[in-house]
């Protein structure tokens, strides 16, 4: 229980981080783009959904773990499973206040937001920037609360794995959410390499910290080499979408007209990839932040593959559902209806 | 027939994940020096990639 929470707690930690920080980003550049209503601004817009699902999220399970660390120190009759416990217990309190000042400033934001379209993504970029500095202090929070040494390890384990989880998830939901919009395609394929630079150097900073912490001497056992494993599928993975994914896109947007989208093919080869990017990645998270240390490398492998099964299986139904709105588009476009436009369709 | 431009620094991460995979197998047979060799491997290649090459 404390062991999921605490993974449950870190998920929705990296997506509201990596919602918020790309929110910035985007409102960032439709603010320095010329155009009165710039697709920028549509995406930094796009950014909500991710920063409300992760607040509630990390709400959520910050409550469940410390109730359950709480009961665990209260009720426990061994000092040394006290012990153990209760730095995380200081850090959960202390950890109290980002939490009370991420959601008034949510709610703040929410409330300030009105309907009209071009006042309101300023406002966005505001409460995105009070967000982010919200989540900043949650993540820094240990350093207050326990030793440096302990602190900045928690701190950049966590910081890291969350950069490049939630920036991976935040671009699989733009990529999913827009296919049918062809016309944001080009912008989502400008931001896509970025993205694969951001996550790379939250990948080295992970790197590095294990190499600095561990001081030369590597402890080999079986939830290491599948940690291993799954860090160099995600290298390679991520080569394949800075390359070939990148460049086929980029290819096929210049040279079709402006609002012709792939073909379906194109479209389910694209929901696999980045559902097993994604399951690479949640599979990280939970080698990382679980106890798995009982289990043997090959039944760590089956499990981590009946998981990867889950998530593809949960999105292969959410992938037709899109499909079909994309099929409904070409009947619209061979029809002469009106095409989407910049409006979106929020 | 459209062909892929791959950048090298690309090219280099993609041969540092497999390096990483491969050499993390076969860990337990004591090559933590080529495990260690596909990191630095990746080192380089993301400074590349930074650089833009």
């Amino acid at each position: 229980m404390i062991d999921w929470s605490l993974i449950g707690m870190y998920l929705g930690l990296a997506i509201t981080s990596a919602g918020v920080l790309w929110g910035v980003v985007f409102s960032v550049e439709g603010r320095m783009s010329r155009e009165e209503t710039s697709v920028w601004q549509m995406l930094s817009v796009e950014m909500l959904a991710p920063m409300l699902i992760g607040t509630v999220m990390l709400v959520c399970c910050w409550w469940c773990q410390l109730v359950a660390t709480r009961t665990v120190v209260l009720t426990t009759q061994y000092t040394s499973v006290q012990e153990q416990y209760l730095p995380e217990l200081q850090l959960l309190e202390i950890q109290f206040v980002p939490i009370v000042f991420l959601i008034i400033v949510a709610l703040t934001g929410l409330w300030f937001i009105r309907k009209d379209r071009k006042k309101t993504w300023v406002e966005f970029e505001w409460m995105y920037v009070g967000m982010l500095l919200c989540t900043l202090a949650f993540l820094l929070m240990p350093l207050y609360a326990w030793e440096f040494g302990f602190a900045i390890e928690r701190v950049l384990s966590v910081g890291s794995i969350g950069l490049g989880l939630g920036t991976a998830i935040v671009f699989s939901f733009l990529f999913f959410k827009n296919r049918q919009l062809a016309e944001r395609m080009p912008f989502l394929y400008e931001i896509l390499e970025p993205m694969c630079k951001v996550i790379l150097v939250a990948l080295a900073a992970f790197m590095l910290l294990f190499f600095v912490l561990s001081s030369g001497m590597v402890y080999v056992y079986p939830p290491f080499v599948l940690m291993q494993i799954l860090f160099g599928l995600i290298l390679i993975v991520t080569a394949f979408i800075a390359g070939p994914v990148l460049d086929s896109g980029v290819h096929a947007h210049a040279e079709f007209s402006q609002y012709k989208v792939q073909k379906p093919e194109a479209v389910i080869w694209s929901y696999l990839l980045f559902g097993f990017y994604l399951s690479l990645w949640m599979g990280f998270l939970v080698v990382n932040f679980y106890d798995l240390s009982a289990y043997t490398l090959r039944e760590l492998v089956a499990w981590f593959f009946v998981f990867a099964g889950a998530i593809l299986f949960i999105i292969s139904f959410a992938g037709p559902l899109i499909l079909s709105k994309d099929r409904l588009f070409l009947r619209r476009q061979n029809g002469k209806m009106p095409v989407h436009g910049t409006q979106g369709r929020n | 027939m459209h062909h892929w431009r791959l950048k090298p620094s690309t090219l280099m991460i993609f041969v540092a994940g497999l390096g990483v995979v491969v050499t993390a197998c076969f860990l337990e047979a004591g090559s933590v020096n080529a495990w260690l060799a596909a990191h630095v491997f990746f080192v380089i290649a993301l400074i590349l990639m930074l650089a833009g090459k």
